[in-house]
């Protein structure tokens, strides 16, 4: 009688405690917030890419949160990957409090949706590419907002090109703005997929600065997930070179010399000097070279790549 | 007539009607390189100088700094196109952010480059940016560093 009390307590106990244990579980649970269902925008809305434009206004750059969905306290949150493993929408209260202190460590290991196909990497590279590899993983939430690294529903597979060009002058836009003002700054990337394609079309990235009602930061984008001079297929992440693509029809301009404004002696910008020229010192001047003799007359040419003789 | 602009490594001024960034310490620098000169600025710009109330160079504030500044006096630029008062101007004072920010309207530094001469370049470091570069264009050649 004894033994079956005490096995009694003792279920009783551990009934207890699985219920306890269950329920702190739940507690850590990242509760869904009201922005995290997404913006509601209608996907055919959305332009196709023309031009060369990296990323396009949406929705007049007017954001599309709801009253509720503004908050003043940080938080992040980033959706269950769907049954294919792609990302969802990822949504933040930027704060200070929130943001990393210390730089980005280690290289990222996951493998999002349409970084391979059938056990083979599309991760090509092409000469034109800055850094050759067409692709990156992109996080959805900056490294700079967040600090969140290596988290698979914050990564999808982009392209160099949205990566650089799309995505990241807007989280340059909301951490300056955060870290200079200390107010905070709602934030929702949303990865567009067509159908059950594995690479996303673009993302839809929306900011709106809280406590001053969006007068700081406001802003409603279309970053293509493009890569000029690649065709990708977006069911697979294949891709291929263009060959109807011209490399130089990217703008970009490049210096005509590399001033060194220490020494006063200017440089063609492939010769060595230049290249090692330490950046306190370094000026890049983009102007005809026969103005250059009327701005820059006390300068002298690098005896080494002989600038005047090109 | 002067001019001081803060702007992106590309020259990115605006995006949908707003700065592209803002730091603390390039306006108290602002004050303290143009201390003892009038600078204008309009009242879209007066928040960025709040902080620095107090502060017994404080710039003035109107409506049209361009077509109110005189000769040797400053204008601080974040929402207008500076390419019509060009050939006005004596000294560009900019603060580059070292970064890239999206755009509607931007500076075109490459022409800036071309047709004034650098006699200053300092670099900074920001509340919000790791690396400002301040860089002092002025019109006359024969200008010392």
């Amino acid at each position: 009688m004894k033994r079956t009390s005490a096995f009694l307590r003792l279920s009783a106990l551990a009934v207890c405690l699985i219920l306890i244990i269950s329920q702190l579980g739940s507690c850590f649970e990242p509760e869904k917030p009201s922005a995290g269902n997404g913006p509601s925008v209608d996907e055919g809305e959305l332009p196709d890419h023309s031009g060369g434009a990296a990323y396009v206004a949406v929705n007049g750059n007017i954001p599309y949160f709801e009253a509720d969905d503004i908050v003043y306290e940080s938080y992040e949150y980033y959706s269950e990957l769907d049954g294919l493993g792609r990302c969802g929408v990822a949504v933040a209260c930027i704060g200070t409090d929130i943001m990393p202190t210390e730089d980005r460590e280690g290289s990222l290991t996951v493998t999002p949706s349409g970084w391979e196909y059938k056990g083979k990497s599309n991760n090509n590279t092409y000469s034109f590419v800055d850094g050759g590899f067409i692709y990156n993983r992109c996080h959805l939430i900056g490294y700079q907002l967040t600090g969140e690294n290596s988290n698979e529903k914050n990564l999808i597979t982009g392209t160099r090109y949205l990566n650089m060009k799309g995505m990241l002058p807007f989280e340059n836009l909301v951490k300056a703005f955060v870290v200079d003002t200390e107010m905070h700054v709602m934030y929702r990337v949303t990865p567009i997929f067509e159908g059950n394609d594995y690479v996303a079309k673009g993302v839809l990235m929306e900011g709106y600065s809280v406590e001053d009602d969006g007068e700081g930061i406001c802003f409603c984008i279309f970053a293509y997930n493009i890569q000029p001079g690649v065709i990708i297929d977006y069911y697979t992440g294949e891709n291929k070179a263009d060959p109807e693509y011209n490399e130089g029809s990217e703008e970009t301009v490049s210096a005509v010399y590399v001033l060194n404004i220490s020494t006063k002696k200017y440089h063609l910008p492939t010769c060595t000097y230049a290249k090692s020229m330490s950046s306190d010192n370094r000026f890049n001047y983009t102007g005809e070279p026969e103005d250059f003799k009327t701005l820059y007359p006390d300068y002298l040419p690098c005896g080494s790549c002989n600038p005047d003789q090109k | 007539m002067n001019i001081v602009m803060c702007v992106g490594d590309s020259g990115e001024m605006l995006f949908n009607g707003r700065r592209v960034s803002r730091d603390e310490v390039a306006c108290g620098d602002i004050l303290k390189q143009l201390k003892g000169e009038r600078l204008y600025i309009k009242p879209y710009s007066q928040k960025l100088f709040a902080p620095f109330e107090g502060n017994a160079n404080l710039p003035t504030v109107c409506e049209d700094p361009l077509g109110t500044a005189s000769d040797g006096e400053w204008c601080f630029i974040e929402d207008e196109d500076i390419m019509p008062y060009f050939d006005k101007i004596e000294k560009l004072l900019i603060y580059n952010w070292n970064l890239n920010y999206p755009y509607d309207m931007r500076l075109d530094l490459d022409y800036v480059r071309g047709k004034l001469r650098l006699s200053e370049m300092k670099k900074l470091v920001g509340k919000a940016h790791d690396k400002i570069t301040r860089e002092l264009y002025r019109k006359d050649y024969r200008s010392k560093i």
